[in-house]
């Protein structure tokens, strides 16, 4: 079930004071089964998330008018990346802040497929997806594991000053927190979530993983981000919109060497013209 | 004066959800199970056509110079949550209907736990970012 209809790049109003479309402020976000994901592998570091035939509201063509009904496939398959787990700890209190989360997190890869289809039968599209095919160089392209925030990373410490947790404290946490997932599990309340990230045993002897901090001075509030939306057809987009998005800056460089053309968009992801 | 105030929001939106202009998908979704929070924090996105300027309750986990918030941003768009969360960014091709290719951008996301609602209460779930 869609939670929320609200898709910034799709137009509509960020800050609107609608108490019922935008009271939760979500956006792009999908209820599913909890058997959508599913986890297997080696040392359980595999996640495969498939969802069939998902009902959603949205907007195939960026800036395009209203919501379309429509139905989309989604399969991914998400693969830990070998080496420790990095343990995150919030380096500030400050809620606004994009580093006030904690967490034991593996880098990742993905790749899947999907589909979609308009429920008016005008426009269907399908495709395929890899993480090595991503269009950004030099950055970690994914992360998969355990994480807490809100109330949750403060590590049952209320009160507690997070930027001053040391990090073994973190570790302590996260150890607390596998051995209760593991009595979830052994009671019967299977979780996928515990079996990545949480429950992987981290010997006491083990060298210490470092921490990480994040703690680039980066203002996260202010700072633009990319839109997400499908497109239906190959457009040419204004400039100007290209000036305030990270992903269409970053497909812009790649596709102008290709193409000479202009990225656009479709929900949860960013598709431009292939010239063929 | 709190709760007088709990109250008055509790009764517009009773008001509201008689409205015949409510989605009926939309109370359901109320009336069926706990709606999660969003992050304090997130982006600005400008104003853009037909959208005015604003936060979105989300961070772009990727490395500052690419336009991100830092590899190590909040991944998670839910607040008071403890569970699994995975986030990849992939690329791809994709083909429509009509025979166009296209160049696929995804930033895909997850997240499986705890978490606490709107309501106040502590609910479980599965949610992703379609």
């Amino acid at each position: 079930m869609q939670v929320h209809d609200f898709s910034p790049s799709n137009g509509e109003n960020i800050d609107d004071p609608d108490p019922i479309f935008h009271l939760p402020g979500l956006f792009w976000l999908v209820r599913v089964n909890d058997e959508d994901l599913q986890f297997g592998g080696d040392e359980q570091r595999t996640a495969v998330f498939k969802v069939r035939n998902q009902l959603l509201f949205d907007r195939f063509q960026f800036m395009g008018p209203g919501n379309v009904p429509m139905h989309i496939t989604f399969d991914t398959t998400y693969q830990q990346q070998p080496g420790p787990p990095h343990i995150v700890v919030p380096s500030t209190n400050d809620p606004l802040s994009p580093f006030n989360w904690a967490g034991t997190i593996f880098t990742a890869a993905a790749h899947g497929t999907f589909s979609a289809v308009y429920d008016d039968g005008t426009f269907s599209v399908t495709g395929t997806m890899d993480s090595t095919l991503a269009p950004f160089e030099g950055t970690t392209l994914g992360h998969m594991g355990h994480e807490r925030n809100g109330v949750f990373a403060l590590g049952g410490q209320q009160g507690a000053s997070p930027s001053r947790m040391a990090p073994h404290a973190s570790r302590a946490v996260a150890s607390s927190t596998r051995r209760r997932n593991a009595q979830l599990l052994l009671g019967g309340v299977v979780l996928g979530f515990g079996f990545v990230g949480g429950l992987i045993p981290r010997e006491d002897g083990d060298p210490p993983t470092e921490p990480v901090l994040c703690r680039n001075s980066i203002d996260g509030a202010t700072r633009p981000r990319g839109n997400r939306s499908f497109m239906k057809r190959p457009v040419n987009l204004p400039s100007s919109l290209h000036e305030h998005s990270a992903f269409s800056r970053a497909s812009s460089r790649r596709l102008s060497r290709a193409t000479n053309q202009s990225p656009g968009t479709i929900s949860g992801m960013t598709c431009r013209p292939c010239l063929r | 004066m709190r709760r007088t105030a709990l109250t008055l929001a509790g009764l517009f939106v009773a008001l509201v959800a008689q409205s015949s202009w409510i989605p009926q998908k939309t109370l359901a979704l109320a009336q069926e199970w706990i709606v999660p929070k969003p992050i304090a924090g997130g982006d600005f996105i400008p104003e853009l056509g037909r959208h005015r300027a604003g936060i979105i309750h989300q961070f772009f986990p990727i490395a500052v110079s690419l336009g991100g918030d830092g590899e190590w941003a909040e991944p998670n768009e839910i607040t008071d949550f403890n569970g699994f969360v995975a986030h990849v960014f992939m690329g791809g091709t994709a083909v429509d209907s009509q025979g166009n290719h296209y160049l696929v951008d995804v930033d895909n996301r997850v997240y499986q736990g705890e978490y606490i609602g709107t309501n106040g209460e502590h609910a479980r779930g599965t949610f992703c970012e379609i």
